[in-house]
């Protein structure tokens, strides 16, 4: 409030140096307007707005149907699961594991648990969004590369809110809730362990900024930003698997909160893609099973009868939803690959 | 009672060690031990001289009956030795029934039964003595075949030739956590790797070995093939992770295993290291079952190490015939085995050495170049080792040995006093043993606490009688001749915090054990105190905290203040001299010390031999050589790799100093001997400084 009062102060003590009173009664030059119908505003916005912005225009064709799912041949069936829309179209089916299935998956609680020791740092670092230990493989500096943090974070906030509406409808309890021996390294959040959010995010994150690297690498040898794409597209996975993996060493998470996570976020950062760029987005259904998360598995599934593939319960259809372009994605996309020079 | 009057028998044949981990002791490792899964006990048996393991027979046997597996190596021994020989085995205690609390009785008596046919061949023959079996800890019925199995090795391939006319040397290394698949072990092309074999212990059968399963080359190669880079998916989709008794992460899985560390310190080829040389290392690892099963209550590894060399030296044999195209070829071996122990007579006779020892000897008496490396230790001043002067004790006072236990202690403590037989019974010396608890309160035992140094037969017991406070059983005290030449006092003590709280705990605090000698003839020699050591192994955590000596007069600080580098003064009883690894006492090993980098001075641990006068040049029980064990006091730990391919990380210990000794003697590069240091006591820590 004092420098409310201090500008107050001040207006009243220079104000007469402008001249005589200007009520707007007449015109006394040209008068600035901001373009309309434009996305070219979008540097006026605070970065908050913007990012709430994207968070409100990639929700607007979301929706889910919690206990029903889409049957292949029409209609729906009734399952004790989630369905997950965009623009009405399912993208991805999560059937709910069963009270058993989390049981047996205390094993892989208590195995990761001797690693505690061995990532503690990682762990306490990765409680809120691990967005350096993506930037530190792309090479991103703060200032230069706004945009593409400004990427990143969007990925995130939407990620976190999508992620909560399957959290809540199955209602999955955390590791410390069923193994008396878990004693979690760190705190647990207050909502459900399926999917897990932290894989959501990461994964999320790998896949948008893995297009990135694609669509900076397909530019012209001599414009291009790196002189490989493949090894750091195989940092972000391997990255994310490690943050996601990280959250069953501190004893958050089941392996299959992982592979659930994994999903969702591949499907967002797939329809984050698309809104960007343009494109089609994939279907998934996970009805887990017992194993462990490994990022070799869930990047090399096999190939099905039906042409979609399958690994350990993660079932993914060819990229057939047609999404549109969404021009604030595009905005930022642009803006994003212009902070890229070679 | 030592021997059944009516049969003239030992009616077991396990040692004081056995009869604590598998009798009371073993509800101490409740947490670790899943006891319904005891079937398979590896361990080491040593026979009198002239006995061979092939007088056990062939005998048949029946499906799920017990049974004593011996691999072929071990049953085709054919030379009967003039000395005690020792040689792992697999007891198979076969489809019995549930087997506690009465295992160990259940143990000796199988083992009686088995030895039937041994014993036969003993008595035709006019020897004198007994098989004495030391058990190691159980092994998890999946890593077992329970075919028997064999240690072999199957044929290897020859690779592109190093250089004209110079044999490849195969470093060997027996470890835990060993990174097969990591860049450094692969050629200086890149493109194959370097480890000819690696024998996973505690992984699931194969059905081939005893237990475990190995990885030749080709497979290592193919592995790397299908499922790199990705090192994690090597190893999840390899089917050779550990199999874990109780649960926890398999030791490859770490940021940084001990054995990730020596293998690439003894025989890694680092990105820009030079390359030509490091090509002409063929390389044989033998990941031993993860030391959480193993470190628990005392359980030895004999059977895990003698197996490994006899698989080396068989790997060593296909390696000859692959590179050479003749079995017999002398290839040089140098083994690298960075353990330690703290117990034992420090003479080279206990069974494991011996043990050791024999296999050495025998591959070089085929004229093939063998070098066993190990570490000195680290106990130089961890107050693990006390002497009590001759005369103290001639003089008939008691002699109070300060055992301090410290609380919340989750495994057994053990405190051994060596003591040597005398030839002859006639006047031999006499001993009582009181212990006083650190509250003050006296502990019954159902026998008195008395014995002598009268001679008997190896692995006969004087006396081995429950120790009880305020009615519950805390511990335990034995004495048996361990071999021709000792007898070992063996106190056990329960944990001062046992994991499952409704057992007895032992009061920590400082221990009173009063020896007196009470007559016979007055000793010649001081009685060495030695208590095993009970802290976690690098990389695990199972609750063990370190007893210690507590006494006055231990100088454990220099006027510097610094450690002492140097051996208290006479009246004390905690020494730092002879602290030396009590598997390592033999002669043919080569011991290795460290130092600081940046000083060259001996560290503040690194164990040590006895005094000795200067000048006197290092023989067995001494260091012979030394290497960097840390960077500076400050930058502790020198740098090797870590478990997965591009990460290292700092180790200290004579552990890691011992695989730079290897690497030097298997390449030749070993400098020439300076000048003897001026510090004579230097020189006895250290030896010859190898970089």
């Amino acid at each position: 409030m004092q420098s409310a009062e201090g500008l107050v102060i001040a207006a009243q003590a220079i104000r007469h140096a402008a001249g005589k009173d200007d009520d707007g009664a007449q015109a006394v030059g040209a008068y600035p307007h901001l373009p309309f119908p434009s996305h070219s505003n979008m540097p006026l916005w605070a970065g908050w707005v913007r990012n709430s912005l994207y968070v409100t225009d990639f929700i607007r064709d979301f929706d889910w149907t919690p206990g029903k799912r889409k049957k292949s041949g029409g209609g729906t069936v009734a399952f004790e699961g989630i369905e997950l829309t965009y623009g009405r179209k399912p993208f991805l089916t999560l059937h709910r594991p069963s009270a058993d299935l989390f049981r047996k998956q205390l094993v892989y609680v208590r195995n990761y648990a001797d690693q505690r020791a061995d990532r503690f740092s990682e762990i306490v670092t990765q409680v809120g969004y691990p967005t350096d230990y993506f930037a530190t493989i792309l090479g991103l500096q703060n200032g230069v590369h706004a945009h593409c943090f400004e990427l990143i974070a969007a990925t995130q906030a939407i990620a976190s809110q999508v992620e909560m509406i399957p959290k809540h409808h199955l209602a999955c309890l955390r590791p410390d809730r069923r193994g008396a021996n878990v004693m979690p390294m760190i705190p647990t959040p207050a909502h459900g362990s399926f999917p897990s959010g932290h894989a959501t995010e990461a994964f999320a994150v790998a896949i948008v900024l893995a297009g990135l690297v694609r669509t900076l690498n397909a530019r012209p040898p001599a414009k291009r930003p790196y002189p490989l794409a493949e090894p750091l597209i195989n940092l972000l996975y391997k990255q994310a698997e490690r943050i996601a993996v990280n959250r069953t060493v501190a004893g958050l998470h089941y392996p299959i909160d992982t592979w659930a996570g994994a999903a969702l976020g591949e499907a967002l950062g797939e329809l984050i893609l698309a809104k960007c760029q343009g494109g089609k987005a994939a279907w998934r259904g996970y009805q887990a099973e017992d194993s462990d998360f490994l990022i070799a598995d869930f990047r090399n599934p096999k190939p099905m009868q039906s042409g979609h593939t399958l690994i350990h319960g993660l079932e993914r259809a060819p990229a057939a939803i047609p999404i549109s372009k969404s021009p604030l994605f595009e905005w930022l996309w642009k803006k994003t690959l212009d902070e890229f020079k070679p | 009672m030592s021997v059944d009057a009516a049969t003239g028998r030992s009616p077991q044949l396990t040692g004081a060690y056995e009869r604590w981990t598998y009798g009371p002791g073993l509800a101490y490792a409740g947490l670790t031990l899943d006891r319904s899964e005891i079937r398979y006990i590896p361990g080491m048996v040593t026979l009198p001289a002239q006995a061979l393991p092939s007088d056990f027979g062939r005998g048949r046997s029946f499906p799920g009956e017990a049974r004593l597996l011996f691999s072929d190596t071990t049953l085709g021994a054919k030379e009967r030795s003039r000395e005690p020989t020792s040689w792992p085995f697999l007891l198979d205690l076969g489809d019995a029934p549930v087997r506690d609390p009465s295992l160990i009785e259940v143990i000796n008596s199988t083992l009686d039964r088995l030895s039937e046919p041994l014993r036969a061949y003993l008595s035709e023959n006019g020897i004198a003595g007994e098989p004495a079996f030391r058990l190691n800890a159980p092994l998890p019925p999946a890593c077992v075949n329970p075919q028997g199995g064999e240690v072999k090795a199957r044929p290897a391939t020859a690779t592109q030739p190093v250089s004209s006319g110079s044999l490849p040397v195969i470093v060997a290394v027996i470890d835990d956590g060993i990174p097969f698949s990591h860049r450094n072990l692969l050629d200086a092309a890149g493109q194959s790797t370097r480890l000819d074999y690696c024998w996973l212990q505690g992984a699931a059968t194969d059905f081939a070995l005893p237990y475990g399963r190995d990885l030749t080359r080709a497979e290592i190669d193919a592995l790397r093939a299908a499922h790199g880079p990705d090192e994690d998916a090597i190893y999840a989709r390899s089917g050779a992770l550990d199999i874990l008794p109780g649960r926890g992460t398999p030791s490859v899985n770490r940021f940084g295993m001990h054995g990730s560390h020596i293998i690439d310190a003894a025989a890694g080829r680092a990105p820009g290291m030079a390359a030509a040389d490091i090509d002409k290392i063929r390389i044989v690892a033998v990941q031993l079952p993860p030391a959480v099963t193993l470190d628990t209550t005392g359980f030895g590894k004999d059977a895990y190490f003698l197996h490994a060399l006899d698989y080396i030296f068989l790997c060593a044999e296909e390696i000859a015939l692959a590179q050479c195209g003749d079995r017999k070829a002398p290839l040089p071996v140098v083994i690298n085995f960075s353990y330690g122990y703290t117990g034992g007579p420090h003479d080279g006779s206990s069974p494991l050495e011996r043990g050791l020892r024999q296999r050495v000897a025998a591959r070089e008496a085929m004229g093939r170049p063998t070098t066993l490396v190990m570490p000195s230790g680290n106990s130089f001043s961890s107050r693990m080792h006390g002497q009590i002067p001759a005369a103290a004790l001639n003089g008939g006072k008691p002699f109070v040995i300060p055992w301090r236990l410290q609380p919340t202690d989750l495994t057994p403590s053990y405190l051994e006093i060596w003591l040597p037989a005398v030839a002859n019974a006639d006047n031999a010396a006499a001993f009582s043993l009181a212990v006083t608890a650190p509250t003050g309160a006296i502990p019954t035992t159902a026998k008195p606490l008395v014995f002598d140094l009268a001679p008997q037969a190896t692995g006969a017991v004087q006396i081995d009688t429950k120790i009880l406070l305020n009615g519950q059983e805390i511990g335990r005290f034995s004495v048996e001749m361990v071999n021709e030449f000792w007898k070992r006092v063996l106190l056990a003590l329960v944990p001062t915090d046992p994991a499952d709280a409704t057992l007895p705990a032992a009061p920590s605090g400082r221990w009173g054990i009063a020896l007196q000698k009470t007559g016979g003839a007055p000793l010649s020699k001081p009685v060495a105190c030695r208590i095993q050591r009970d802290n976690d192994p690098y990389g695990y955590s199972r609750g063990g905290r370190q007893s210690v000596f507590d006494d006055p007069r231990d100088e454990m600080f220099g006027p510097d203040g610094a450690p002492s580098r140097t051996e208290n003064p006479p009246d004390s009883f905690v020494k730092r001299f002879g602290t030396l690894n009590g598997i390592a006492t033999h002669d043919k090993v080569t011991v290795v010390s460290g130092f600081f980098g940046d000083t060259g001075r001996a560290t503040d641990y690194a164990s040590a031999g006895p005094l000795r006068p200067p000048g006197q040049p290092p023989g067995a029980g001494d260091v012979h050589f030394s290497a960097i064990s840390d960077d500076s006091k400050a930058l502790r730990g020198a740098r090797a790799a870590g478990t997965r391919s591009g990460s290292s990380f700092r180790l200290s210990g004579t552990s890691v100093a011992a695989p730079r000794v290897a690497r030097k003697i298997a390449l030749g590069t070993l400098p020439p001997a300076p000048p003897p240091p001026q510090d004579p006591i230097e020189a006895i820590r250290l030896g010859r400084k190898a970089e």
